[in-house]
């Protein structure tokens, strides 16, 4: 290993180890089970309100005795086809007497009537609450059922066989959604798990370590080491989550029977990604989905690294902190919009702009999607290539200027005759900070130009 | 002649239109202690800095170890910023081990080292310590061996003592010559001259950004002529031992002080023998480096305040 590479790893270990073994981190790993309880809870609390108000909905129909029958058969029918959270409200079936009145039903306490049905089948009259309602015309359709079938007379029943289309691959709808979600995925962790780069650098200059680490190892390997020191907590983080998830992936398996899950599969699009595949399967699909996440984090992590390092104090730091949290969400917003756009004006500049990766992550995703032939994947093996050679190795061509600015480590405050010995740590930060931004720019800009 | 493990020639460096260093050249002996004195705000660290490769020279170079350039040999230099800086939230034998391996050694003999340097200097006990829980001259002491960990040929300490206690500076004495009997080379600033006097083999003496001496401590102490502090026997007239003595005694209390050139040493004592005034005290000594180095420093003010002056008035004729 040459020495360069080996104080990288150094560098890159200290910062792994100073993150990782801290309380603090419990809570920083811990963080999406907040955001997790709190959709957890909302969630159950919406549904709770949602259950509650459809229980206490209701439809009613005011028909004749010989009616009755026929009614109920021809709602259990119809409500069977219907999927679940479409169903109707529940049907009350009444028995057409004189003195009951529609207008007095429908004020009736304890429970919300959307429509009261009256009258005769072949003419009913439909009390609503809201004009044109679903619950209205639903009872107008009973009714046109019951009549039918009495005019038709009795049927053979309809002796179905079900077969499922399951072994033809899965869906377009699902295969999108899956590279949506993956694009989503990458790029909202990348930025969240980026972010922490912002603070790296003011650590050495808060303590004064800078000047023993620029003594003793090029500046470069002070600047990538902790950029991987900071990866190897982002990826720490990630196998910590999908660990979990694949643990309870695995416990939920046991309870449920392989037949639920199949059966499940038909039923909901979540379920059904489970049982299907991405168009390049699952082992490609995971391994480019890291290969992009690694690249972007590189990518974005180095930008706020040296952002965060134009910064002396944490006060300062704290003041970066509204920009550079404008500038992510604006990034997700743009790259977002980008993807689900694919072709246009939006979508171009999101992928010449370098550091919306993701969103050339998910065009070069969707190329794949629509069409599995080898060219496209030799054509993205490409893409990878250099963008991996981009993101890992511009940093090393520019070791000469570096060199040079580390040598101007010390360059001097425009104040001549104010100069003490306590202006040199000032002086060391301000050359750090401009080496660090001499780093970015060129890293930048070349992404940039192999793209056009 | 000695190798020279420093040369540096001529090192200039500009703070904007301020002239930090001006033209100073170090040349270190291999195997030697060298001292580097100044007045706070001389330009030592500056050019310390410079002799590392830490910062560039604006004119004049740094050669390490017979022309090498100064990064190209890291592994070989063990430093000590006057900065002081470590991870508060590392323990020592970290720290240590981490300042070793960025200079390329071993995690785990840095590690051993560590234990084996911090029980030496009486620190056994806070060797799972963490920084932050030290007192600052602990935490400096840490920060030595972290940067002589690697066992350096090269070993540059920018004011090593201070901030030390009388018993630690001991201690770091020894540690500096042990180094250098191990076949180290020295190079450390400082402004307490008693260290210099007592460590180094040879010293530059920089003020006012300029290097103003070089030499051995005795060539230093040697600009100073010698100084006599006599005391008579008996009560005698003190017009009468004035003129036996030169023109420039003082009495002070019983005692006569003047300085003496080294010719006149012989001739003095017969005059005092044969005078017969007696002798209750006699001194000859040779002022120490502090005389020396304050008398360098001085002479330096007062030609830097005369040009002030010569430019003031310079300045208010035109």
């Amino acid at each position: 290993m040459s020495p360069f590479l080996k104080t990288l790893f150094v560098i890159a270990r200290r910062d792994f180890l100073s993150i990782v073994a801290t309380p603090t981190f419990l809570l920083f790993l811990l963080a999406p089970l907040f955001m997790i309880g709190v959709g957890a809870i909302g969630g159950a609390g919406a549904s709770q309100l949602a259950d509650s108000a459809r229980g206490a909905g209701r439809i009613v129909a005011l028909v004749d005795a010989g009616d009755i029958e026929a009614l109920r058969a021809a709602d259990l029918r119809l409500r069977d086809a219907l999927p679940r959270r479409e169903k109707p409200v529940t049907l009350e079936i009444r028995l057409a007497t004189r003195s009951a009145d529609p207008l007095a039903i429908t004020r009736e306490k304890g429970s919300d009537t959307y429509a009261v049905l009256s009258g005769p089948l072949a003419a009913p009259r439909i009390v609503e609450q809201e004009k044109g309602s679903s619950s209205g015309r639903y009872l107008v359709l009973l009714a046109g059922e019951v009549l039918r079938d009495r005019a038709a007379g009795p049927l053979p029943p309809v002796e179905p066989r079900f077969e499922s289309i399951a072994n033809q691959g899965a869906s377009i709808a699902v295969q999108q959604s899956m590279g949506f979600g993956a694009v989503f995925a990458i790029f909202l962790l990348t930025l969240l798990l980026a972010g922490q780069a912002v603070g790296m650098l003011a650590e050495e200059k808060g303590n004064k370590v800078i000047e023993i680490l620029a003594a003793a190892v090029p500046l470069e390997s002070v600047f990538l080491g902790k950029l991987l020191g900071l990866l190897g907590v982002a990826i720490l983080f990630i196998a910590f989550w999908t660990a979990i998830a694949i643990g309870g992936g695995l416990v939920a398996a046991t309870q449920i029977d392989p037949g639920a899950i199949a059966a499940a599969g038909a039923a909901g699009k979540s379920a059904a990604a489970l049982v299907s595949a991405p168009a390049t399967g699952w082992p490609f699909f995971i391994g480019i989905g890291f290969a992009y996440f690694v690249m972007a984090f590189l990518l974005l992590g180095a930008v706020f690294l040296g952002v965060g390092a134009q910064a002396g104090t944490v006060r300062e730091i704290q003041m970066l902190s509204l920009p550079i949290t404008i500038f992510q969400v604006a990034m997700f917003s743009l790259s977002a919009a980008a993807s689900s756009a694919p072709g246009s004006t939006l979508a171009t500049v999101a992928q010449i702009f370098p550091l919306l990766l993701a969103a050339r992550d998910g065009r070069a995703r969707r190329d794949r999607r629509q069409s599995r032939d080898p060219p496209a994947r030799a054509r993205l093996a490409g893409d990878l290539g250099r963008t991996c050679r981009l993101s890992l190795g511009t940093p090393v061509p520019r070791r000469r200027a570096q060199r040079r600015q580390q040598l101007e480590i010390l360059e001097a405050p425009r104040t001549p005759r104010r100069l003490t010995a306590t202006a040199h740590p000032h002086v060391i930060d301000k050359a750090v900070n401009s080496g660090i931004l001499q780093l970015i720019w060129p890293t930048a800009a070349s992404v940039a130009a192999s793209l056009i | 002649m000695t190798a020279l493990t420093v040369e540096a020639q001529d090192l200039t460096k500009y703070f904007g239109n301020f002239k930090a260093v001006d033209h100073v050249s170090l040349e270190v002996p291999t195997g030697s202690i060298y001292g580097v004195l100044g007045p706070n705000g001389a330009g030592k660290t500056t050019s310390l800095r410079m002799t590392l490769g830490i910062i560039d020279p604006d004119e004049g170079s740094s050669r390490l170890f017979g022309g090498q350039r100064p990064q190209s040999v890291r592994h070989r230099i063990g430093y000590l910023p006057e900065e002081r800086g470590l991870y508060p939230g590392m323990k020592a034998r970290e720290a240590i081990a981490f300042m070793g391996a960025l200079r390329g050694l071993d995690w785990s003999e840095g590690r051993r080292r560590a234990e084996i340097f911090m029980t030496e200097l009486g620190l056994e006990r806070v060797i799972d310590e963490k920084i932050r829980k030290m007192s600052k001259g602990m935490a400096q002491m840490i920060q030595l061996i972290g940067s002589i960990v690697h066992a350096p040929d090269l070993i540059v300490l920018d004011e090593p003592f201070s901030g030390l206690d009388p018993v630690n500076q001991e201690r770091l004495e020894m540690l500096v010559r042990r180094e250098r009997d191990r076949g180290a080379t020295v190079l450390f600033s400082t402004h307490v001259m008693a260290h210099a006097e007592r460590l180094c083999d040879r010293l530059a003496i920089i003020a006012r950004s300029q290097r103003r001496f070089e030499g051995t401590v005795d060539e230093a102490r040697a600009m100073l002529p010698m100084q006599v502090r006599y005391t008579p026997r008996g009560l005698a007239d003190p017009a009468a031992i004035a003129a036996m003595l030169p023109s420039g005694a003082e009495p002070r209390g019983d005692a006569w002080q003047f300085p003496i050139a080294d010719a006149e040493v012989e001739p003095l004592l017969a005059r005092i023998t044969a005078s017969g005034h007696g002798v209750a005290g006699l001194s000859i000594v040779r002022p120490g480096l502090h005389d020396a180095f304050v008398h360098i420093v001085r002479q330096v003010d007062a030609g830097f305040e005369a040009d002030a002056r010569a430019d003031a008035i310079e300045e208010a004729a035109l």
